[in-house]
């Protein structure tokens, strides 16, 4: 049956002819396309079939009935809906309002005047999921939506009122890919329930896969209505371009198809960076659990060394408090024991008649005598005597002193007279390391002058300056070697000082000998220093 | 909790209820400076009885700014068809019954005709109203020609300006001097906006759609309830709700109802956000045009017989600057130049505020001169808040 035909239709803006005697009829389910240039009179036609704008001269025949479209709701009721290429809505309304607007479904028995809002919603949320948008969008205002959402809206607000005639300008230009094939099947649907469709695009695959036939405008003069099936698109690029010359088709032809290619291009490329991010987010979560499975262990690590550090300090703390207790059983047990007994000699040798006994028991007193010195040089060895009672520097001058008698190398003792007294593992551990420090040179510097300092300094912390102008060393500290060496003299060294959060640095002097440098930081800043 | 839900409430919706605020503030104001002679029950009902006539063009203007047009004409327009009622009662012997209608026909005729140039043929409204404005005002001094003022008799016709309903017979003693069937008449107000509100939040929630919290919807109820109330108590001491009222708020109930449930109001409003895609999407602009201008004036018709009833006669000057009264109402009420935007009830809302400006004004003897300059720069105050709120909306 035929839905459309127009004669010899034509519009003039101004003296300008926009469109100059389109003749066509239309059968109901055909798919017509609409092909040309920019300005050839696309777009004027189908403003003329949908009433927006009224022709100069021609007629138009809707099912043979001759009509003049006044205006476009006028066309409306007799069925032609139009989706134009630019879609305008009310912006104060809503998209769903936007959508039935002047198609509205009414309430029952209320003489078309109320509004259905509910059937709306239910009508319009499932035309939105049959473009694949979410019906949420029906609340959305206007002027909140993409450019791809209002064309949707605008194929929407077509699709949802009665149509014979519907008329598409360029209307799936702004709709993705996939969207475009999505629509172009139901361009094929619609042509079966019989709708004709009238359609110009610009986009020659479009119009080849649903068309039925094809006119082609040329400065707004029809110059050729062909069937699809017998055409081609370079007739049809030939016939836009309104010439067959090699040069000037070939280059259309070209940027149909790069068009087309480069569309489908677009959205593979699309799908596949959303691949890629979605492989990238994989990857950063695996980092992210790489990354917090290593501090876990960073932080059980730092927890072992801190138990490690605690069991060491409590084990030279132990070891202390025994060798201190044991100095005092060797004192005040020993020691006066064997006083003792000398002095009960001494009163045997007195009464004692045979002089060569008596010669005898002062033997045995002088041996007594010497290791009741022994043992009180043990003694102080175990537990300097002093320090308990005088403190630090008293005792290290004592030792100094002790030491210098022993191995008659002169010591240069400089002790900051401002030092008071510091709790006793730093006492006790400095002292330790001195006495260390000292025996080292005896054992091995072999020289003849030594320098010791201890200072405050002004960041409240102790310096102890070690110095010798013997041997130093001959290669680099490797503290691991002289443990296996059993070398346990600097290694015990630097072990105290680690104990006692403090740093210890060793160089070696440019004319020979060795420099030993201890800053402990003092857990009780003096005021003012 | 209650008061920072209270106060977002008014925050994210200050455009809506800022004139019911200033509305609020002025009658507070004014009610101090005339030591409670303001909110007395003589001058409120005075008060809304001269507002009358101009909230219902108000109304009309409301949705002609709507559609972007706006009418000059409806002032003298008012005040020739006010002079025609009062010659076809006076002169021709017109029962009431019949005269009434008949100007309101006449009405929509004249609305009709000062629509048919801007829609047909696209002159801008400005200039065809200007135009009936001028033509009407001839008209009027026509019509008054021959002998001036022309005094109305008709009783019944008097009693729309100035009479009150009548009262429960039979319950004289009863609440002696308080009128019982305003009372009654609050009461079925109350509860009928009470059910309405809760009608209208269920269909809201069943859409989905945003919907204020519990308790504020409750504290807006109890507010508008108590607001009601008290009116209705004002008014139930001294005669009543005068016919006046009845009118306007018949109107108002109508026009609301139309342009927010209606397809046509829908239609109006999609014609003032974007003729052009209103014309693409079906709706004839030009019937619209018609419809309003057309309902414009009508309203202009019964502003007119508010207006003569009041004053029991027709006069040379019936009229004069009704039509900018009105513009100013529905500006202060919130209605957009932009088109699509602005409601009735707002541009009630500003007659009130314009009128009691004017009453408040005259019972503290301020000079006429102070009160329009006043006046004018509540409208720009008006508008400017207006404006800043929408640019911030959006």
């Amino acid at each position: 049956m035929e839905i459309l035909r127009i004669t010899n239709l034509t519009r003039y803006f101004g003296a300008v002819p926009a469109l100059v005697e389109v003749s066509l009829e239309l059968q109901q389910g055909e798919v017509l396309g609409i092909v040309g240039q920019r300005g050839a009179g696309k777009s004027t036609l189908l403003q003329l079939l949908s009433g927006a704008i009224a022709p100069s001269s021609g007629d138009i025949f809707l099912a043979n009935e001759p009509v003049t479209l006044r205006d476009v709701p006028h066309a409306q009721r007799l069925g032609i809906v139009a989706v134009p290429q630019v879609p305008k809505f009310a912006e104060n309304l809503n998209v769903l309002h936007n959508i039935f607007l002047s198609s509205e479904i009414p309430l029952p028995y209320c003489l078309r005047l109320l509004p259905d809002d509910r059937a709306m919603a239910h009508r319009g949320g499932e035309l939105l999921r049959s473009f694949d948008l979410s019906p949420k969008l029906l609340e959305e205002r206007i002027a909140n939506l993409s450019d791809e959402q209002r064309q949707i809206i605008a194929l929407a607000r077509a699709l949802c009122r009665p149509s014979r005639l519907l008329l598409l300008d360029d209307a799936l230009s702004a709709l993705s890919f996939a969207r475009q094939q999505a629509f172009l099947e139901r361009i094929k649907e619609l042509a079966a329930r019989g709708v004709a469709l009238i359609m110009s695009s610009d986009d020659l695959k479009h119009i080849f896969a649903v068309t039925d036939r094809i006119l082609v405008l040329y400065q707004g003069r029809p110059i050729a209505l062909r069937r699809t099936a017998e055409s081609t698109p370079r007739e049809v690029v030939e016939l836009i371009v309104g010439s067959n010359r090699q040069e000037r088709v070939t280059p259309m032809i070209w940027a149909f198809e790069n068009y087309y290619l480069a569309q489908q291009q677009a959205e593979e490329l699309r799908r596949n960076q959303e691949e890629l991010r979605q492989n990238l987010e994989k990857q950063d979560s695996l980092n992210r659990q790489l990354i917090e499975r290593l501090q876990n262990q960073v932080e059980a690590l730092d927890r072992l060394n801190v138990a490690l550090q605690e069991a060491s300090r409590r084990l030279i703390t132990e070891r202390e408090a025994e060798r201190k207790a044991l100095a005092r059983e060797l004192h005040d047990q020993v020691i006066q024991d064997l006083l003792s007994y000398n002095y009960q000699l001494e009163e045997v040798e007195n009464s004692s008649v045979a002089e060569e006994q008596r010669e005898e028991l002062a033997k045995i007193r002088l041996g007594i005598r010497q290791v009741v010195g022994d043992l009180r040089d043990i003694c102080s060895d175990l537990r300097p005597p002093t320090i308990d009672n005088h403190g630090l520097s008293a005792a290290i001058r004592s030792l100094a002193s002790q030491w210098t008698e022993q191995t008659g190398i002169p010591v240069e003792l400089k002790i900051d007279p401002a030092l008071g007294r510091l709790p006793e593992p730093i006492e006790l551990g400095v002292y330790r390391i001195i006495q260390e420090g000292l025996s080292n040179i005896r054992k091995h510097a072999d020289a003849t002058h030594v320098k010791l300092s201890l200072q405050r300094t002004s960041a409240a912390s102790l310096v102890v300056q070690l110095s010798d102008n013997g041997r130093g060393m001959t290669q680099p500290l490797d503290l691991a070697q002289l443990t296996d060496q059993k070398h346990f003299g600097l290694v015990g060294i630097s072990e105290r000082v680690s104990l006692l959060g403090g740093t210890l640095n060793l160089t070696s002097m440019p004319h020979g000998g060795l420099k030993m440098e201890i800053e402990i930081p003092s857990p009780y800043p003096t005021v003012g220093a | 909790m209650f008061f920072k839900s209270l106060q977002k409430l008014l925050k994210e919706n200050i455009r809506e209820y800022g004139m019911y605020i200033a509305l609020f503030v002025i009658m507070l104001i004014f009610t101090i400076t005339t030591d409670g002679i303001f909110i007395s029950s003589r001058n409120i009902s005075n008060l809304l009885n001269q507002t009358g006539y101009i909230a219902v063009l108000a109304v009309g203007m409301t949705l002609v700014i709507v559609i972007r047009h706006i009418d000059l004409s409806v002032g003298f327009l008012a005040g020739f068809l006010g002079a025609i009622a009062a010659i076809a009662l006076a002169f021709w012997n017109f029962p009431v019954y019949v005269v009434i209608p008949l100007v309101l026909a006449l009405g929509v005729v004249a609305g009709l005709l000062t629509a048919f140039p801007i829609a047909q043929l696209k002159v801008p409204a400005f200039v065809a109203s200007l135009a009936g404005w001028l033509i009407y005002r001839g008209a009027l001094l026509l019509v008054t020609a021959g002998t001036g003022t022309i005094i109305i008799a008709d009783e019944t016709f008097n009693a729309i300006g100035n009479g009150f309903i009548p009262d429960i017979p039979g319950l004289e003693n009863f609440l002696p001097g308080v009128h019982k069937l305003t009372l009654l008449l609050g009461v079925v107000a109350i509860a009928l906006y009470v059910v309405s509100q809760f009608r209208d939040r269920r269909k809201k929630l069943s859409y989905n759609f945003e919907t204020l919290p519990m308790n504020m919807f409750i504290a807006k109820l109890v507010f508008i309830s108590v607001l009601l109330a008290l009116i209705t108590w004002v008014l139930a001491g001294y005669n009543g709700l005068s016919w006046t009222v009845v009118i306007v708020l018949l109107v108002v109930g109508i026009y609301h109802f139309v342009t927010t449930q209606t397809v046509l109001g829908r239609h109006i409003y999609a014609v003032g956000g974007n003729p052009e895609a209103a014309e693409l999407s079906g709706i004839s602009v030009k019937k619209i045009t018609y419809v309003v201008f057309g309902s414009m004036g009508m309203l202009s018709a019964l502003s007119g017989i508010l207006f003569a009833s009041r004053l029991r006669s027709a006069t040379v000057t019936a009229g004069t600057l009704f039509e900018m009264d009105a513009i100013a109402a529905a500006y202060i009420g919130g209605v957009s130049a932009a088109g699509g935007v602005g409601n009735v009830m707002g541009s009630l809302i500003g007659a009130l505020v314009t009128m009691s400006l004017t009453s408040g004004m005259n019972l503290m003897n301020i000079d006429i001169a102070y009160q329009y300059i006043v006046r004018g720069a509540v409208l720009l105050a008006a508008v400017i808040f207006d404006v800043t709120t929408r640019s911030r909306g959006r």
